[in-house]
């Protein structure tokens, strides 16, 4: 068992760590091969990735390095036949009295203010810390390579900003992009990449879009075209608003199921993203054991005077000692609407948003005919009913969960719930369950084992470690969550 | 000698004169050719959509947005078109309607319904009261919650400016 967890372990730390390493010999020696081909000396290609990267060809990373042989291969880095700009700090072209956001300077200083004037190439620039007159040369000029998810790129000055929008310069005229059309974007100040700035300072939206937070789903679905592969399920993005999971461990146990989720409503602008969404699950084959387990705290064992003596998960026994030998599995169902909404931190730092949902499930159908009358051990006999209470009427969950950016790829994730079947386990349990060890399907969670704790809370953190593989750690099963998304599959 | 300096004179403010209009002109050209960009992005998503604007009299108009021209925004009032000079608009907002109500609606509801089967689950012998009032509390603020986030009208920008 030691044995296994340490492969297990092993896997996953090898299948985070080879997502984006260092970049490989092999890459840097064709890297530099196409370079010397298509005409740069040493000298002009290193300025040129310092220009473009912000970093040496020994800094960059692995998809880096193959992003610069696949431009090499498309021709979009073309042959050099004049000399490679010069790495100076251009100033800006452009200033004008009311301009206001964040200005970078030759000297390597930053101020945010307002222009007030500009008089004989002295800008007057406001700030909280007083007003400074600058010449305008010292202005750095804030330039932009955006990509937009059409595939449209855009190259130009940075003539604004708004809580919306970019306005570009290009050599074709004045473009207007809206921040949520934004897949990716390199900004310049002085025509050097401003990496750190873009990274840490303000970004619109953190790398990892939510389709679930744990275990519950979001409004927001994959969007079109886009692959999902998670510890526990894959899924589609069939369009913007409707995508497919199926859940393969249950797959292969052959309980086939089906997860469609269909987003019917959907606001969107630079500040807020608002949704909402109803889904459905359908298992042809579902194993009444789980069930059983899952509302072990909703079976009562009484006397033979019909006094209730103690529950199932009380007692000594196992969900399987207590069901019909001809009741395997049933059809199972469950439905669920969800509305959230993210939006813009105030900080600038990102978005924060919040899920809420209920979830029921036919779960409790014909549940009476599934328990034997009665089940006996060598002590004692007793008799078996699911509880009359009525918070054991309907099988629902309903949820309330956060995501906070923290950084461009780093998420803070939270949740509340009130379910009545919801059991923690420890984090051995949930192991033993996810590789099957203890006896249920191998890449599913239906662990009869754990402790009912009907109101419930969990947070963790959730990390990007590139555009497609995400990784998370948080304190209830599963702990650990990991998943894939691959764009335009 | 004095005729001469005067002319220099002339000349110099000329092509000041004429620097500084060109530099206005491409100033103000490009403020134009972004207030286009976002008139024609207006014209494109809002078409046929119910929009309200405070004009350049500071009065509220609403209606169903027919088109938008060089020059005005044309909307149907009553049933008959009515151009307004787009000039001095520099945002038009968009109203929630009946869908944006139905989402608070049916936030409020699972709010309710939470806050019921939490204080059920939470608390087996709460009375009808308690279940009342922590019923209510809770689709309160699911509602509340619901209204900031569904029930906002949307606001458009459709000036020349290039920054908040």
């Amino acid at each position: 068992m030691k044995t296994v967890k340490l492969i297990l372990l092993l896997m996953l730390t090898n299948m985070v760590v080879a997502q984006d390493g260092s970049i490989l010999p092999g890459q840097k020696k064709a890297i530099m091969t196409m370079a010397q081909s298509s005409g740069y000396s040493t000298e002009q290609w290193n300025s040129y990735l310092i220009q473009e990267y912000g970093k040496g060809i020994d800094d960059l990373s692995r998809n880096e390095g193959a992003e610069i042989i696949m431009a090499f291969q498309s021709g979009t880095i073309a042959m050099r036949s004049t000399p490679v700009k010069r790495i100076g700090l251009e100033t800006a072209s452009l200033l004008e009295p009311g301009m206001k956001k964040l200005f970078h300077f030759q000297d390597g200083t930053i101020r945010n203010g307002e222009i007030i004037s500009i008089e004989d190439n002295l800008v007057a620039l406001k700030t909280t810390s007083g007003t400074f007159k600058i010449p305008s040369d010292q202005f750095l000029s804030e330039t932009a390579d955006i990509t937009n998810k059409r595939g449209e790129l855009f190259k130009g000055i940075v003539l604004g900003e708004t809580i919306e929008e970019f306005i570009i310069r290009t050599s074709y005229g004045d473009a207007i992009i809206q921040k949520r059309d934004i897949r990716t974007m390199k900004r310049y100040h002085g025509g050097v990449l401003d990496k750190k700035s873009e990274d840490r300072r303000k970004f619109y939206q953190g790398e990892a879009q939510l389709i679930n937070i744990f275990m519950d789903p979001t409004a927001f679905p994959l969007i079109g075209n886009t692959f999902y592969l998670s510890g526990l399920s894959l899924g589609y993005g069939l369009t913007d608003r409707f995508m497919l999971t199926t859940k393969f461990g249950s797959n292969f146990s052959g309980d086939l199921n089906l997860h469609p989720r269909i987003r019917f409503y959907h606001r969107k602008s630079a500040e807020k993203e608002v949704a909402a969404t109803w889904g459905f699950g359908i298992h042809r084959s579902f194993n009444i054991n789980s069930i059983i387990a899952k509302y072990s705290h909703a079976i009562n064992l009484l006397d033979v005077d019909g006094n209730i003596l103690k529950t199932l998960e009380q007692s000594e026994f196992d969900a399987e000692d207590i069901v019909k030998r001809n009741a395997e599995s049933t059809l199972y169902a469950e439905s669920f609407l969800v509305f959230s909404s993210r939006s813009v931190n105030p900080t600038g730092r990102g978005k924060m948003g919040w899920s809420a949902g209920a979830k029921v499930t036919n779960a409790f159908v014909n549940r009476s005919t599934w328990l034997k009358s009665e089940i006996s051990n060598a002590d004692s006999s007793y008799d078996l009913e699911w509880s009359p209470d009525i918070k054991y009427k309907v099988p629902f969950r309903c949820w309330l969960s956060l995501e906070y950016d923290l950084r461009t790829n780093l998420k803070f994730v939270g949740s509340a719930w009130i379910d009545n079947g919801y059991k923690t386990t420890k984090l051995s349990q949930t192991i033993n369950d996810y590789l099957g060890t203890d006896g249920t399907p191998a890449f599913s969670l239906d662990s009869p084992r754990g402790e009912a704790s009907m109101i419930d809370f969990d947070f963790g953190m959730l990390y990007a470690v590139n555009d497609n593989f995400r990784v998370g750690i948080h304190f209830q099963q599963p702990y650990i969550d990991f998943y894939w998304e691959f764009f335009e599959f | 000698m004095g005729w001469r300096i005067l002319n220099s004179m002339k000349k110099t403010l000329f092509i000041t004169i004429s620097i500084s209009t060109l530099l206005t002109g491409q100033l103000s050209s490009d403020l134009i050719t972004v207030r286009d960009i976002r008139l024609e992005n207006l014209k494109r998503d809002y078409s046929g959509k119910t929009i309200r604007f405070v004009d350049s009299k500071s009065v509220s108009n609403k209606g169903i947005l027919l088109d938008v021209t060089d020059e005005n925004i044309i909307i149907s009032k009553s049933g008959s078109p009515v151009p307004f000079n787009h000039s001095k608009i520099k945002h038009v907002f968009v109203d929630p309607k009946k869908k944006e109500l139905a989402m608070v609606v049916g936030l409020t509801t699972l709010g309710g319904i939470s806050g019921y089967l939490g204080i059920m689950l939470g608390k087996s012998d709460a009375n009808n009261t308690t279940k009342g009032v922590v019923s209510s509390i809770a689709a309160s603020l699911a509602g509340f919650v619901g209204y900031k986030a569904f029930y906002k009208p949307i606001k458009i920008d459709i000036s020349g400016k290039t920054y908040d």
